[in-house]
């Protein structure tokens, strides 16, 4: 049975990436890098990912990206890539390959923020809706803009996600 | 065995149920287009908004109330003309105004959330304006707000003519404040700043309104039909947009159906 306090962090978890998936909609000039703005919601399945395992990852990356696809045009699907996201990161922390969990996060968001744009892209050209030229310039703004803001902020997300963490013990 | 299942059920229970019940609110969330998610998000901005239907900030100059004037004078002698000559008027009814409560959703798309909904009336495939001109239409639509697809979308498409020549063609966005015009047959006679409205031969916009400048020519050699068009409403720092709810709703695009 879960307890109260418990009860509480879980409500908590689910507030704040619903909280990422707003975000997405507010123009914070002072966040953004040529018109790009933070990746919110792979930063926070990173941040969730990040102390856990790849199949709680995975769940995570999925229930964000329906919200996601809710909240926008539903293809391309969001899906894919945020449960990618979810998954790697789990995997990639198992490796501890950096002594900082701070440069390790921003590391990680860096490196899969690019990776969900590219599945945004690929998704797109599947479907043949873009031109392609425009397309691939497009994404090259944005995947590198994207992930280095998303890098560069990772902090602010996590140390308020991690010590709401801390209270389960 | 069992006992091993009944166990690992003991222990797990609370978190396999939690997760079961998340995933399918996700899915509902999904399936319904986040209707609630956005109507939420209303009420998260109505500080900001205001509950009331504030009206618009009145941007007219003396300048632009004088062309105003002359505009309906001119409007009133060419419904005159057209029922004279039995051309079908298009009916005009007044612009809904909606404040701007969220913007581009991901960095795919170019679309704004407005705050107004079904029951205000907006339905699907509404155009939208803004002081300028045209900027795109209604993709999306809950109680309370609505998604609009912006012209600056490549996968908006608005058909449209350019003003003093007549040559008709398609404006395509490029994620840009800028789109491609793509004529119908070749184009000799264009010129730049040449205005470019929507053609009253589209059955997706009424005709006329205001879309942008040519501002670059096509290239003679390489894109005999290609010319870039600079959209005149400020599609990046929108506050206000108008919503045209009287005009009948059509099919969208297959690439926009959920």
């Amino acid at each position: 049975m879960l307890s109260r306090p418990n009860l509480m962090v879980h409500l908590g978890t689910v507030l704040s990436g619903l909280a990422c998936a707003y975000a997405q909609w507010l123009y914070l000039p002072g966040l953004s890098l040529g018109g790009v703005t933070v990746d919110w919601v792979v930063l926070w399945v990173v941040c969730f990912s990040f102390e856990r395992t790849w199949w709680q990852g995975l769940l995570a990356g999925c229930m964000l990206g329906l919200v996601l696809d809710g909240l926008g045009p539903a293809l391309p699907t969001h899906t894919l890539g945020l449960a990618l996201v979810g998954v790697l990161t789990a995997w990639l922390r198992n490796y501890r390959l950096l002594q900082s969990e701070v440069l390790a996060l921003g590391l990680i968001a860096f490196a899969l923020a690019v990776l969900y744009e590219t599945t945004l892209a690929l998704q797109f050209m599947a479907l043949g809706w873009v031109e392609t030229d425009l397309l691939w310039a497009h994404h090259q703004r944005v995947s590198l803009a994207s992930g280095l803001v998303t890098s560069l902020w990772a902090p602010l997300l996590w140390w308020p996600l991690r010590h709401w963490w801390k209270l389960t013990g | 065995m069992r006992a091993g299942l009944l166990r690992w059920w003991g222990r797990y229970q609370w978190q396999v149920v939690g997760t079961l019940v998340l995933l399918l609110a996700a899915l509902y969330i999904r399936q319904t287009q986040a209707q609630v998610l956005t109507d939420v998000w209303y009420w998260l901005n109505w500080p900001l908004v205001g509950l009331e239907v504030v009206p618009p900030p009145n941007l007219s100059t003396y300048r632009t109330l004088e062309l105003e004037q002359r505009l309906t004078s001119l409007e009133q002698e060419n419904e005159r003309l057209r029922t004279m000559l039995a051309v079908p008027v298009t009916p005009q009814s007044k612009p809904v105004a909606a404040q701007v409560i969220g913007r581009n959703g991901d960095h795919w798309w170019r679309t704004l959330v407005l705050n107004r909904g079904t029951t205000d009336g907006v339905a699907l495939g509404n155009p939208v304006t803004a002081p300028g001109g045209l900027i795109g239409e209604v993709v999306a639509v809950s109680d309370r707000t609505a998604r609009v697809l912006l012209v600056s979308d490549p996968l908006s498409k608005v058909g449209v003519q350019v003003n003093r020549t007549g040559a008709m063609g398609v404006v395509t966005g490029t994620y840009r404040s800028e789109g491609i015009l793509e004529f119908f047959d070749s184009q000799s006679q264009v010129k730049l700043g040449d205005t470019v409205v929507t053609s009253g031969l589209s059955s997706r916009f009424p005709g006329n309104l205001p879309v942008g400048k040519i501002s670059r020519l096509p290239d003679k050699r390489t894109e005999v039909l290609q010319a870039t068009v600079q959209f005149t409403a400020p599609l990046d720092g929108l506050q206000w947009a108008f919503i045209h709810t009287g005009v009948v709703s059509r099919p969208l695009p297959d690439a926009l159906t959920p």
